[in-house]
């Protein structure tokens, strides 16, 4: 026997009952606004129970009206928990067996799905959308991009445009047109951005000691640029941030997470893998261009070289192309295959003179300019 | 001890008593949180309804119970939408901000559009979407919240005309707008008497007396000495505010009308505050259930009904509603209708 509150759905008045328990059934017994007495019976099946404030306030309502209820509290309701228990008995094993189970099924099937969406497909779409990207929309990400980047930095205008000239000196017509931008930086990289804008810091034009070698280091950027390998980097890191500020529900930091990337870019990295693809892209075009392949060996060893010397200037650029023995080994091998495949190229020659010459900085439009 | 337990004459509770306590809140904040993160943000809407079934289960009023009916399959289709309707507001700023960015790097001053077209776009934009989306969202979410919430088995209810609030809505936001933000205070309380004249908890009604006057008086006072005593004054600030909302409030039962009473004061209110700031602070968050646990104990526990309210003689009037949308809009605007 249980003391209850007994609402009937009707109004809020507050009928004091008594509840009997016995076989499956639960009864009470109380009186209608019209002084009827009314004898109520409902099924283990048929109640909804509740537990509130850690169990000592209980709701057991009528299932197919949640407003019809019973209002328990301040009791012992062991005889209570004793009835539901029983009831449940014969299907409980089962239920709590089926219930544990689709649970782990559950857990295991979202646990496996979010890595595999987050390693695999967010790639897969991200590589989808840059392949299908128009040339154009990319070209227009990228005049943003370099635009917002040369905002901070110190272009040397006249060196940008040599460069290009040095460009228009390889046979191949680019799919993705190529813009050079010399910018002043003590730091030892060039690096790609969508739509064929390539930054090569005056560092690294310095250390440059021939044609092949600034040629390799072109070709190496170009490679990046026309295999699209900053477009799909930076689509992977913007759907990456969309769909980790949907499940943060954070909507506001959508909106901020196109403008964020453009100063990511320096600092894009890649994997072994696309960074030799794009060797292989520089190396596929010094060959057609009929110089030396071992311009691109010279550049690596460059690299080796300086990170000896100045350990603390080089890194970045080492950091980002993993430099290993056996891309040196690889382009040597390439190297010797075409050595048969040279022809002099006094137009490129003249124009990686002009680079280097320090005459540049006499030229109107350079500003304070000085050679290194 | 035993004895005393059985005497029948506990206090009155003419007033909404929450009995929760910090360390559930906790366990639901978790699970919901691990729940929505793996289903990346699927969840949500159950996660919303757990923690309503769970603060409205636990908020006493007369010794019964509120309960929320509202499921997580209902909120879940307004969520979508919700989702969608966000989405394409921010496609539309966003594609702004980027043309607008590039017309400031190129600038083409013949053919271009000039920058200041831009961010009047953006601003116009704006105010369009508040103007359309708010009232929406005010006008859903009460229906839905209130037509899922009942106590004693008595549904509340919400009787508003959308096109009554949107006329009033933007009557007022222009209102606003032309004075500067002065007549916001007559904006909230307009809109509070609007509101509050459509709720039913049955056959109970409610009114808003409040004056925009005195709300206007209470802000201005509120701001400038907040701001001369260097934000000692906020505490008077929020007690006047609460004060004002609850004491304004009027419940109408059978043609009788009886005042709720606030009962919060300014060392309360400080007490709260400042407690509460210290525990998420020095926990770096973790002890934010705990203070919600408190605020809610307070904002609620706060208001007290008239001795002439009868909670047995509320009758049912209320029809049923489960048109979820709007609930997860005021969510995202944040508008906190408890």
């Amino acid at each position: 026997m249980l003391k209850a509150s007994f609402f009937d759905g009707i109004s809020s008045q507050q009928r004091e009952v008594v509840i009997v328990f016995k076989g499956d059934t639960l009864s009470f017994e109380y009186v209608d606004i019209f002084g009827t007495s009314i004898h109520l019976h409902w099924k283990n099946g048929e109640i909804i129970h509740e537990k509130h404030s850690h169990g000592t306030h209980r709701k057991i309502s009528f299932k197919s009206n949640e407003l019809v209820f019973l209002e328990l509290y301040d009791q012992d309701f062991s005889e209570l928990d004793a009835w539901l228990k029983d009831q449940e008995v014969d299907n409980r094993k089962y239920a709590l067996f089926m219930s544990r189970g689709l649970l782990v099924t559950f857990l295991v099937l979202i646990l496996g799905f979010f890595p595999l969406l987050y390693f695999v497909g967010l790639p897969l779409m991200a590589d989808y959308a840059s392949e299908n990207m128009p040339v154009e929309y990319e070209q227009k990400m990228g005049n943003q991009m370099s635009a917002s980047l040369l905002a901070s930095m110190d272009e040397v205008k006249v060196k940008s445009t040599y460069a290009d000239s040095f460009v228009s000196c390889f046979p191949d017509k680019f799919r993705i047109p190529v813009k050079i931008h010399v910018v002043k930086s003590d730091i030892l990289n060039a690096y790609a951005l969508p739509g064929g804008h390539i930054f090569v810091n005056t560092r690294i034009l310095e250390a440059c000691k021939t044609k092949e070698e600034f040629a390799a280091l072109l070709g190496h950027e170009i490679g990046h640029v026309q295999l699209r390998h900053s477009t799909k980097a930076i689509m992977r890191s913007v759907i990456g941030n969309i769909l980790l500020s949907v499940i943060l529900s954070d909507f506001n930091a959508m909106a901020g997470v196109a403008a964020e990337q453009a100063n990511k870019l320096k600092d894009l990295s890649y994997s072994r893998g696309v960074e030799r693809s794009a060797d292989a892209y520089s190396s596929e075009l010094l060959r057609r261009s009929q110089l030396d392949l071992r311009g691109l060996a010279d550049l690596f060893v460059l690299f080796e070289k300086e990170e000896k010397e100045t350990p603390v200037s080089v890194p970045e650029f080492l950091s980002t192309h993993p430099l290993t023995k056996e891309r040196i080994r690889t382009a040597r091998r390439n190297a010797t295959l075409n050595l048969g495949n040279i022809r002099p190229n006094p137009l490129m020659e003249n124009y990686f003179r002009k680079l280097k010459s320090e005459q540049t900085k006499f030229l109107p439009g350079v500003g304070t300019y000085k050679t290194f | 001890m035993e004895i005393q337990e059985q005497l029948p004459q506990a206090p009155v509770e003419n007033r909404l008593n929450f009995k929760g306590d910090g360390g559930s809140l906790f366990g639901i904040y978790l699970i919901n949180f691990l729940l929505i993160f793996v289903t990346l943000g699927i969840y949500y809407p159950w996660a919303r309804a757990r923690m309503l079934k769970y603060i409205y289960g636990e908020t006493s009023f007369y010794g019964s119970r509120l309960s929320f009916h509202g499921t997580g399959r209902e909120m879940f289709v307004g969520f979508i939408k919700a989702i969608v309707l966000f989405g394409i507001f921010y496609s539309i700023i966003i594609y702004l901000f980027l043309s607008m960015s590039e017309a400031q790097q190129n600038p083409d001053p013949e053919n271009g559009t000039p920058i200041w077209m831009y961010f009047l776009g953006i601003y116009s934009l704006l105010i369009l979407f508040m103007a359309t989306i708010v009232p929406l969202a005010i006008h859903g979410a009460l229906k839905y919240r209130l037509a899922k919430t009942s106590w004693r088995g008595i549904r509340l209810g919400y009787r508003g005309d959308r096109g009554r609030l949107y006329v009033i809505f933007i009557r007022d936001l222009l209102l606003s707008l032309i004075t500067l933000g002065v007549y916001r205070a007559w904006f909230e309380v307009n809109l509070k008497r609007y509101i509050m004249s459509q709720v039913r908890f049955g056959d109970v009604e409610f009114r808003f007396k409040g004056d925009g006057l005195d709300l206007f008086m209470i802000h201005f006072k509120g701001i400038i000495l907040s701001f001369l005593t260097l934000g000692i004054y906020s505490f008077w600030y929020a007690t006047d505010i609460y004060n004002f909302n609850v004491n304004n409030i009027r419940v109408v039962q059978k043609d009788r009308e009886f005042p709720l009473r606030s009962t919060a004061t300014v060392s309360d209110i400080f007490e709260l505050l400042v407690i509460n700031w210290l525990m998420v602070t020095f926990t770096f968050g973790i002890a934010t259930p705990w203070a919600v646990a408190r605020q809610l104990k307070f904002y609620l526990g706060n208001a007290l009904f008239d001795t002439g309210f009868d909670p047995n003689l509320i009758v049912q009037t209320e029809a049923d509603y489960n048109d979820a949308l709007a609930e997860d809009l005021s969510d995202m605007f944040d508008l906190g209708i408890v």
